[in-house]
């Protein structure tokens, strides 16, 4: 059939072989794009996640803006260097990542970590009613305590309604006004 | 031969440059390049993102005003009034504002250094001549105290010397015992700008004639219903701005269910005079005269209560053809204004820091206050004026303001080679007049500290400067005075972790005490400010409060949340209803310096609104604020009669000199027709050559020209000096809102250098 119409009509059948390979092209690009886009960002240093929830840190100990305020926050060198000054490392072969740490505390020079979550200025989002309302960190985040870098979810508006709608009617109709977000 | 481009061909190369730079785009980097600092070490209590204020006390004058601090990720954003601050009700002015400027003024010194350039002869040329340098290198704090301590317990007995600008109880509560244990004279607290204001002259004669101890009066204009204000700011200035400014807005907005009426008597129309119902440019030093002449009448007419008024001898020997002949007021105008005030039920008089500057302020003061007095408007509820009231401990207490001769006292002891050791909080090199001689004096003293933020004019004389860390970095307190309506004790506490190696003068002292041993280490027996000042608040156990004074930790607390203590209640201290003041007073004719022939005008000097007496010329929102009256702003000018400046040839925006006897300034023409043919007035505040970039180089400095004459109580006569005028032959346009001259356009005229 497709040699019938490669004869019959070679026109038509060259677009559609375009319009094919185009669409390929396209979606390729598309994965690549969106791999990029939710891939977990390069760092400064080498920071592992899953080491740290493994060792008993809380997920509030090192973002312990999340319970009281809009921020999570990252944690401050001090903090960092609070523990490493005393604790060594499970495998010797990451001393050297934790002398990096000691590096940048020794010049009392932040780190610059790469913003991983992030919302548009026009939407306010706030950590605080979401950890009031008991709402599990890795909900949104995911199992970070399988991860080493943090990757970054899809937080659009419908992943966010997803879970508003869903909440017990009396404060549903609140949580799915504009106005709550979008002010 | 040209090729054709064909339309398939033109498609075709399109096509393909699309593409490339589609492609092209692809190598952008697609991730987000956002990044987060989290802090090194984080300032206490900060949670990212959200804003935490806290109270404390304004330093950008000596009122003390409370004030809110929104901080913000560990850095000082804004700064609002205290709401639940009596003496503020919540409002700043524009200088409080500013505070935030001086925290992040580029210019602060970032750390303790050695002058290498004193001595040495080195550095350049100020405007009268006199050779300066600032050759800095840093050093430890601990070396630096150390040095300092030696020099001081090397010292010979007594030949120790403070010198501090401005009013600040919780330093002058560290200092005063600290020289005390050396067995030096007590430390020289002069507040240049209260000295504008009176300070001094209404302490001692309110306290002499209408209380026991001297004290601040506070003048409640929001009870009065009619004022005579001899010369004094009302919302332009003054001791207290802010609480003066409010209660003339209650006065105006009827709070006692009328508009009040003002009247205010000045040579130089102010910002006062021009929201006054009537002005009144009176001759500078016959205020007193005109108040006797007012009083005189209201008794010989028997106006309101003055004829049963104990207070009415004291007007017994007043003359009013005399008054009027001398003020310029005519006697009708006289009568009138006495039945003015005389016909109103409260009735108040003010008199403001320009009357108290004249070889007869101290008798032209006492004749004002008299007047209130002989109203009867005085010692009960909206009573016309109220007295600050005594310490609650001596802890806690406020500081008394040394007089000019205290000064002039500390200078002669320099030049007698009597000190060994200056220490210097201030800026008096800028503020007093050059005839002083502070700088010949500092000259001989073999070792000077300076402790100011900025290198300031005197600080590039010390050996030594020692910044001090910003208000919004550091302890302290002050005890309000004026105090309006209750004793009130503004808290100051840091909202920031200090930017810069730089050490409160407050800890420097305390560490010196303990260095030096003795009687000092004994006096102050605290390790640091923080130490010192809850001891200080323990001593509020069991009194009146908005929080639970029970003991030391619940008082801390809340002192520093509510910033600072005051009493629930109203406790207002009123003055004697009966004082005691000098029957049949007399006033001797103000004398001025200077020849009349040669110098044919009276100088009128006046603290800016914005930059008060030069404190806030480092701050670029009060150098670009225009002033009030005349929109003028970056610049001084000087401010003559249409009428003068016609008969000296000279108009707007022309460039003139002011010539007194004790020097000369250069300062741009403003012809103003709201002040007075025969003088001549300048505001203070610029003319700085050092204080960093946005203080010096511009205007010049007028207090520097005045002629060293005080008054018969040893203040400052700073409204007595004779000038002339000369023209220069050039103009330089003022920047003024009129002139379209702004701080761009100002560059163009060479107002700035480069």
């Amino acid at each position: 059939m497709i040699l019938s119409l490669i004869r019959q009509h070679p026109r038509v059948a060259i677009a559609i072989a375009a319009a094919l390979v185009l669409l390929g092209v396209v979606a390729a690009g598309g994965i690549f794009f969106l791999s990029k886009v939710y891939a977990a960002p390069e760092q400064p240093l080498v920071y592992r996640h899953r080491q740290h929830i493994a060792a008993g840190a809380t997920c509030l100990y090192c973002h312990a803006g999340a319970d009281r305020g809009a921020v999570a926050g990252l944690p401050s060198l001090n903090k960092c260097m609070g523990c490493h000054l005393n604790v060594d490392p499970k495998d010797p072969a990451d001393q050297k990542d934790i002398d990096q740490l000691v590096k940048y505390w020794d010049e009392k020079h932040p780190i610059e970590w790469v913003k991983v979550n992030d919302q548009p200025d026009f939407v306010q989002f706030n950590h605080r009613p979401h950890v009031a309302a008991q709402v599990a960190c890795e909900t949104c985040h995911g199992n970070v305590s399988q991860m080493d870098y943090a990757t970054s979810y899809n937080h659009n508006m419908g992943w966010c309604l997803s879970c508003h709608r869903q909440q017990p009617a009396e404060i549903a109709t609140r949580l799915v006004d504009c106005a709550t977000c979008h002010y | 031969m040209t090729k054709e481009i064909t339309r398939r061909q033109f498609l075709q190369l399109g096509a393909l440059t699309g593409t490339a730079v589609a492609v092209s785009g692809c190598t952008i980097n697609l991730q987000r390049s956002e990044t987060i600092e989290p802090y090194v070490i984080p300032p206490e209590e900060a949670l990212p993102g959200e804003n935490i204020w806290y109270a404390t006390t304004c330093r950008m004058c000596s009122a003390g005003c409370g004030l809110l601090v929104r901080v913000s990720n560990g850095r000082a954003k804004k700064i609002e009034g205290n709401p639940l601050h009596p003496l503020n009700a919540g409002k700043t002015c524009a200088r409080g504002q500013s505070g935030l400027q001086y925290l992040y003024n580029p210019d602060r010194l970032r750390n303790a250094v050695r002058n290498e350039a004193r001595g040495s002869g080195a550095g350049s040329t100020d405007p009268f001549g006199k050779r300066y340098g600032l050759k800095a290198t840093a050093i430890y704090w601990d070396e630096a105290i150390r040095e300092l301590s030696t020099r001081i317990s090397s010292a010979r007995p007594g030949a120790v010397a403070f010198y501090g600008s401005r009013i600040d109880d919780g330093l002058a509560a560290i200092v005063t015992p600290f020289l005390q244990a050396l067995a030096a004279p007590p430390p020289v607290f002069y507040d240049n700008e209260g000295a504008y204001a009176g300070r001094g002259t209404l302490a001692r004669l309110v306290g002499q004639y209408f209380g026991a101890e001297p004290a601040l009066p506070f003048f409640h204009l929001s009870t009065s219903d009619v004022v005579f204000s001899f010369g004094g700011p009302l919302v332009d200035g003054g001791l207290s701005m802010v609480a003066t400014s409010r209660s003339f807005g209650e006065m105006r907005g009827g709070r006692l269910g009328k508009r009040g009426y003002l009247v205010q008597f000045e040579p130089r129309m102010s910002a006062s005079g021009a929201v006054a119902d009537e002005w009144i440019p009176i001759m500078p030093g016959t205020e007193g005269q005109v108040a006797l002449a007012i009083g005189r009448i209201m008794v010989d007419e028997g106006l309101g209560l003055a004829a049963d008024s104990p207070a009415a001898g004291v007007f017994a020997s007043a003359d009013v053809a005399a008054a009027a002949s001398l003020s310029g007021v005519s006697e009708e105008r006289l009568v009138k204004l006495a039945r003015t005030f005389g016909s109103f039920d409260r009735p108040t008089a003010i008199p403001g820091g320009s009357v108290a500057a004249q070889s007869n302020g101290p008798q032209a003061v006492t004749a004002i206050l008299a007047l209130n007095a002989l109203a009867g408007h005085l010692g009960e509820a909206g009573s016309a004026f109220t007295l600050t009231p005594p310490a609650v401990d001596p802890l806690l207490a406020g500081t008394n303001a040394s007089a000019y001769s205290d000064v002039l006292a500390l200078i002669d002891r320099m030049q007698n080679g009597e000190v060994d050791v200056l220490m210097v909080q201030g800026n008096p090199r800028f503020e007093l007049p050059l005839n002083s001689n502070f700088v010949e004096a500092a000259a001989k003293v073999p070792f000077v500290v300076s402790f100011s933020s900025e290198p300031d004019e005197t600080a590039i004389l010390a050996n030594l400067i020692l910044p001090d860390h910003h208000f919004l970095e550091s302890w302290g307190y002050q005890s309000v005075a004026p105090a309006t309506d209750r004793p009130m004790i503004s808290a100051q506490q840091p909202v920031v972790t200090p930017l810069y190696d730089t050490r409160a003068t407050t800890d420097v002292i305390l560490a010196l005490a303990q260095a030096v041993g003795g009687a000092a280490a004994t006096a102050l027996p605290w390790p640091n400010t923080v130490d010192f000042l809850k001891a200080a608040v323990a001593k509020l156990a069991g009194q009146d409060a908005a929080f639970d004074t029970a003991n030391g930790d619940t008082i801390w607390a809340g002192w520093r949340q509510l910033g600072g203590w005051w009493p629930n209640a109203e406790a207002p201290v009123f003055p004697s209803t009966a004082p005691l003041l000098p029957p049949a007073l007399t006033i001797t004719p103000a004398t001025y310096d200077g020849n009349p022939e040669q110098y044919p005008l009276l100088l009128y000097p006046y603290p800016s609104v914005t930059l008060g007496d030069g404190r806030g010329a480092a701050s670029s929102w009060l150098q670009e604020a225009p002033d009030p009256m005349t929109t003028a702003s970056w610049d001084t000018w000087v401010e003559i009669n249409p009428e003068t400046a016609k008969g000296l040839g000279i108009v707007m925006d022309d460039v003139v000199k002011v010539i007194s006897p004790h020097g000369e300034i250069t300062a741009v023409a403003y012809v103003y027709p709201a002040i007075r043919p025969d003088v001549v007035a300048v505001p203070l505040g610029q003319g700085h050559f050092e204080y960093g970039r946005f203080a010096k180089d511009h205007g010049a400095n007028v207090a520097a020209i005045l002629a060293p004459v005080t008054t018969p109580d040893g203040e400052l006569a700073w409204g007595a000096t004779r000038v002339r005028i000369e023209k220069l032959g050039r103009s330089r346009k003022l920047p003024r809102i009129e002139n379209n001259v702004g701080v761009d356009a100002a560059n163009e005229y060479g107002v700035f250098p480069g």
